[in-house]
C-alpha cells in the first residue's frame, strides 16, 4: 500500500502488551495492522479517538515514545485521578483495539541540526525526546545533552535506557533532575535553575537548540527564559501537555 | 448572547449558533469560552487531533468577522499556527481564541488532517 509521507491518516491497532512504571504510569505497546505503516518523525504524536467520556469520541493525544524504526508504536501514559481517556487506556487488555490517526505535531526532530542539542523534559514528557535522541545519536556528532526532570514520588521513565545510550556515546550527557519533595508532580524549580545557570548566565554561547517537553506553565516558563535570553525562536522547540 | 456563524469552504450549508459566555465550558475540550469548546458544544465538528491543547493545527479557522472579538494570541497559539496548511492574516486556533463578541468564521477545506 503507498502511503504518503506523514500524512495523517486513520489506523485500528491492537493493544499487544503494556509496561507499568508504577501504579499509575503505563507504557501501552500497539501494534499496526500489518499492511499499514506509520510514517511519522521522531516526537510526534498519535490521536486517539476513545468511546469514553459523556460525548463519545474523546479525543485525547499522546506522544509516540518509539522510534519510527521500531515497528510497534509505544505511548506513555499518566492515570490521571478523575481522568476519563487515561482511565479507559488503563481499563485496556492485550488484544483490544484502539482508532487513532497521525501522525500529527511540528515538535520533532528528523534531522539534527548540526548544532549543541538539549532536551529538557518533566515527567512522562520525556517520551517524544526518547525517539529525538535516538535519531541525533544515529545521524550526527553533535553533542547532546538530555536534562529529565523528575521527582521522588514518579518513575524516571527510560532512565535505564539513557544512562545506557550515554555510556555508550560520549557526546550524549544525561542527567536527572529530581525536583524536592513537596514540589508539585508538574513543577521543578530545579530544572528551571540548572537550565537558567548553564545555558543563560554561563556564556554567550546561543546557537544550541533545544526541545522542551513538560506540562503546563514550566514548559511555558523554560521556553520564555530561552527565548528571552537571546536564543533564536524557531531554536527553542516546545511542547506544552 | 453571542452569536457565532460559520462557514465552510467546502460549500457545506452555513450555519450559526447563539450561546451565552457564561455558560463555558461547553465541551471537553479547548479553552473555556473558545471557538473549540463552543462549537463542540453545540453539536458542530471542528477537528482537534491534539484535544484542544494547542499542540497541532487541525482546528484552523479564518475569520471574516469579528477578529476583536477574541482572546489575544499568545505565543504558543502562533508557533503552531506558523504550520498551518492555508495560512491567512485571519487566522486562528479554534481551541485558544476565546470568544467575546459575535464573529463569523470560515472553516477551511483542507486541514493537516484531511491533507
Amino acid at each position: 500500500m503507498a502511503v504518503a509521507n506523514g500524512v495523517p491518516r486513520e489506523y485500528r491497532v491492537t493493544l499487544d502488551r503494556v509496561r507499568d512504571w508504577s501504579s499509575d504510569t503505563r507504557s501501552l505497546f500497539l501494534r499496526l495492522p500489518a499492511d499499514s505503516p506509520l510514517v511519522f518523525d521522531p516526537g510526534q504524536f498519535v490521536s486517539l479517538a476513545l468511546p469514553a467520556g459523556d460525548r463519545p469520541p474523546l479525543v485525547r493525544a499522546y506522544s509516540l515514545a518509539s522510534s519510527p524504526e521500531d515497528g510497534a508504536l509505544e505511548i506513555c501514559v499518566d492515570r490521571v485521578p478523575g481522568g476519563e481517556g487515561s482511565g479507559y487506556l488503563f481499563g485496556l487488555l492485550p488484544g483490544d483495539e484502539v482508532v487513532l490517526t497521525g501522525p500529527f505535531g511540528s515538535f520533532k526532530l528528523a534531522e539534527p541540526p548540526p548544532t549543541p542539542l538539549v532536551f529538557i523534559a518533566q515527567g512522562t514528557g520525556i517520551a517524544p525526546v526518547r525517539p529525538m535522541v535516538r535519531r541525533a545519536l544515529a545521524t550526527g556528532d553533535q553533542p547532546i545533552v538530555v536534562l529529565q526532570g523528575g521527582n521522588a514520588a514518579t518513575p524516571m521513565v527510560y532512565a535505564a535506557e539513557f544512562v545506557e545510550l550515554a555510556s555508550a556515546n560520549p557526546r550524549m550527557r544525561w542527567e536527572s533532575v529530581l525536583a524536592v519533595a513537596g514540589t508539585a508532580a508538574a513543577d521543578n524549580p530545579q530544572l528551571e535553575r540548572i537550565v537558567r545557570e548553564r545555558y543563560v548566565e554561563a556564556d554567550d554561547e546561543r546557537a544550541r537548540h533545544f526541545w522542551i517537553c513538560a506540562v503546563g506553565a514550566l514548559a511555558t516558563r523554560l521556553r520564555d527564559l530561552l527565548r528571552g535570553a537571546g536564543y533564536e525562536r524557531r531554536a527553542v522547540r516546545c511542547e506544552k501537555w | 448572547m453571542l452569536r457565532i456563524r460559520i462557514c465552510y469552504e467546502s460549500g457545506d450549508p452555513e450555519r450559526t449558533i447563539e450561546f451565552d459566555p457564561a455558560a463555558a465550558p461547553f465541551s471537553h475540550d479547548g479553552e473555556p469560552g473558545s471557538i473549540l469548546d463552543v462549537l463542540l458544544g453545540h453539536g458542530i465538528h471542528l477537528e482537534h487531533a491534539c484535544g484542544g491543547k494547542c499542540a497541532c493545527t487541525t482546528c484552523h479557522v479564518i475569520l471574516k468577522d469579528g477578529e476583536e472579538h477574541l482572546s489575544e494570541q499568545q505565543e504558543e497559539e502562533a508557533d503552531e499556527l506558523d504550520n498551518a496548511p492555508g495560512l491567512t492574516m485571519h487566522s486562528r486556533l479554534g481551541c485558544q481564541a476565546v470568544v467575546t463578541g459575535d464573529l463569523t468564521i470560515v472553516i477551511p477545506k483542507y486541514t493537516i488532517n484531511q491533507a
